[in-house]
């Protein structure tokens, strides 16, 4: 007999409807969504972008027009590059719909063999993926939805063209929103082919690079929700692997928020803009907005997952948007970062500490080796403020950037 | 509020991707079967009571996995918190069969110094005409394994409340005698909730709280 569903024992209570001031963004609300006027706006009469840092900011802060994205994320994606002619992106496109002619011609001419491997690594579950995948989606819906074909030959095509990655469940999540948006589908693999690779988050069948953001993460965490992180510490090792996030890194957010919410996080990730990892930063956001019941009833690490599994397609969008944005603002402010996050800004293009403001990077003492970590001194910073006594162990605010409470 | 439980056994549901795990834990749980649904990404558990006697009953936390998980972060908290597990195959798809050796290879791995009791389930048995595993065949393999099989459909709701239930009989078993003990620091079994009063006011409380559920 049924008696009882835990998910109704489950209390929550949304405390934190609007946030405080001291935790938005400077620059919040300056930016409008980027709409037809203001995109030509950014492009010179040869269809070049001006100014792609100037793009990617108001992107991030904006976001895109429903109208437009498909004609800007191939931007976003690397597709096309911002300094590209209207003239060179078509004759790159036509090239690339060769290319792409060429990569679904090896995949239809492989030997009998060949082929049986395929199907069995590949093809056998892509086919059964991408008939259930956004069936929601008045795009996808129906039976031989046409678009469900591109879908299915975009994710084989992909296997055969990096052969390495392959196929991973969680890809056809990934590349149905491109499509409904790109609509070409040449155009959607190769963005789909940019997304892999320039996305660090992405479905990577890698063990090193989950391992590598959720590392990350927990030293994020330890930075700006100690409270947290001490509750994650408190349930060993089992708490620190932070089951709850997983499925919000394999697939950027896309269960967790109504679609139109979901892509506006995916832009403002793609937008690169001063880090590479700010899907870390929406985590984050994540924790802090919807995180105190966690706190507060010390939930186990299966409470946990039950209660952001709960939380998913129940939060707001937009609000995390905003916590995100704010604390990748504080975090730019501190003095001086971790070593452990110090890699967080080295794989960043242009952009990241772009101001001339570059933070001291100090050993935290908690890894292995740290005797010898190369930033076991303190490096001298052009930082306004003097820098800390002590130069080893942890020596970071007790809760938070030093957001007023 | 809870309801009573003597204990709680964590289970895992693994095998290939595809095979209907998800469909089967929520054929369970939920008492629904979904035509179409999202491929498992990541980690979700499930929870429900059974009654395997009258009066007794345990709760079961069902994980549910991707059948191509490769993450060893993920794999190696569950497997190892885990006391039984449902390692299914789709009999109309004799790889996934094939693949029942590596699923069980790789929970040794994880699991140890834990073990995990296991029953083989041959899934989506409604679609005979499709068999390619023949019955007897699976019976053997699990016979070699020390597994017991069974036949489930979540589509036609058949032997799915048995594989679960005779599963957990089977570890109450060895609960009882002592084979399995509650651990600190390990989750495969926790000592059950008996509250001493029973709020009157339960259905209520149930009902205020399901709203985001």
């Amino acid at each position: 007999t049924k008696v009882a569903d835990e998910k109704t024992c489950i209390q929550f209570s949304i405390r934190r409807p609007k946030l405080p001031s001291s935790e938005t963004h400077p620059e919040e609300g300056v930016y409008k969504r980027l709409d037809v006027a203001a995109w030509l706006h950014h492009l010179n009469e040869l269809g070049q972008v001006e100014e792609e840092y100037k793009l990617r900011k108001a992107i991030f802060f904006g976001g895109i027009d429903v109208s437009i994205r498909g004609e800007v994320w191939p931007f976003l994606l690397r597709y096309y590059s911002h300094e590209s002619t209207s003239q060179e992106r078509e004759a790159l496109r036509a090239q690339k719909r060769k290319e792409y002619a060429e990569i679904q011609q090896k995949r239809l001419s492989m030997t009998p063999e060949e082929h049986r491997a395929f199907w069995r690594n590949v093809q056998f579950t892509v086919d059964k993926d991408v008939v259930r995948t956004d069936r929601s989606n008045q795009f996808f819906r129906g039976e031989d939805n046409p678009n469900v074909e591109s879908m299915r030959r975009i994710l084989l095509n992909y296997a055969v063209y990096n052969p390495a990655i392959g196929y991973s469940q969680g890809m056809s999540d990934l590349v149905a929103p491109i499509l409904a948006e790109v609509l070409d589908e040449s155009d959607t693999f190769w963005c789909f082919v940019g997304l892999m690779q320039n996305t660090i988050f992405v479905s990577s069948p890698r063990d090193e690079d989950m391992e590598k953001q959720l590392l990350y993460l927990r030293e994020l965490l330890r930075l700006t929700h100690l409270r947290f992180y001490q509750h994650l510490v408190s349930l060993g090792e089992d708490g620190l692997q932070m089951l709850f996030c997983h499925r919000w890194l394999l697939l950027c957010f896309k269960r967790e928020f109504p679609e139109a919410e979901a892509l506006r996080i995916w832009e403002a990730c793609w937008a690169h803009y001063q880090t590479d990892y700010f899907h870390l930063f929406i985590c984050v956001a994540i924790v802090a907005i919807y995180g105190d019941d966690v706190i507060e009833q010390q939930l186990a690490t299966d409470q946990m997952l039950l209660h952001f599994g709960n939380l998913a397609m129940h939060m707001n969008g937009e609000l995390v948007l905003r916590k995100a944005r704010s604390l990748l603002h504080q975090f730019r402010l501190l003095p001086r970062i971790p070593c452990s996050l110090h890699d967080l800004c080295k794989t960043c293009g242009t952009g990241m500490w772009d101001s001339g403001y570059i933070p001291a990077v100090e050993c935290t003492g908690h890894h292995p080796g740290w005797e010898s970590c190369p930033y076991g001194g303190t490096v001298e910073t052009p930082s306004p403020r003097p820098p800390r006594e002590g130069k080893k162990g942890p020596k970071m605010p007790r809760d938070g950037f030093g957001f007023r409470r | 509020m809870e309801a009573i439980w003597l204990y709680q056994f964590r289970l895992i549901v693994i095998g290939d991707s595809t095979v209907g795990k998800s469909c089967l834990i929520r054929r369970f749980t939920e008492g629904r079967f979904a035509q179409v649904s999202d491929p498992t990404v990541g980690v979700d558990f499930f929870s429900r009571l059974v009654e395997i006697e009258p009066g007794k009953r345990i709760k079961l936390q069902i994980w549910d996995t991707a059948g191509q998980e490769r993450f060893r972060s993920i794999t190696r908290a569950y497997y190892r918190n885990s006391v039984g597990g449902l390692l299914l195959f789709d009999i109309t798809n004799r790889r996934s069969f094939q693949n029942v050796h590596e699923w069980l290879e790789e929970t040794k791995v994880h699991v140890q110094p834990y073990q995990i009791v296991f029953v083989l389930v041959g899934h989506k048995c409604d679609l005979d005409t499709q068999r390619q595993v023949t019955r007897h065949e699976a019976e053997k393999l699990a016979a070699a394994y020390g597994m017991k099989y069974i036949e489930t459909s979540a589509r036609d709701a058949i032997n799915v409340e048995k594989a679960f239930t005779d599963l957990t009989r089977d570890i109450y078993e060895l609960v009882k005698r002592g084979d399995i003990t509650i651990q600190e620091g390990w989750e495969g079994v926790k000592s059950g909730f008996v509250p001493n009063v029973v709020h009157s006011s339960e259905e209520v409380v149930k009902s205020e709280r399901r709203c985001l559920c």
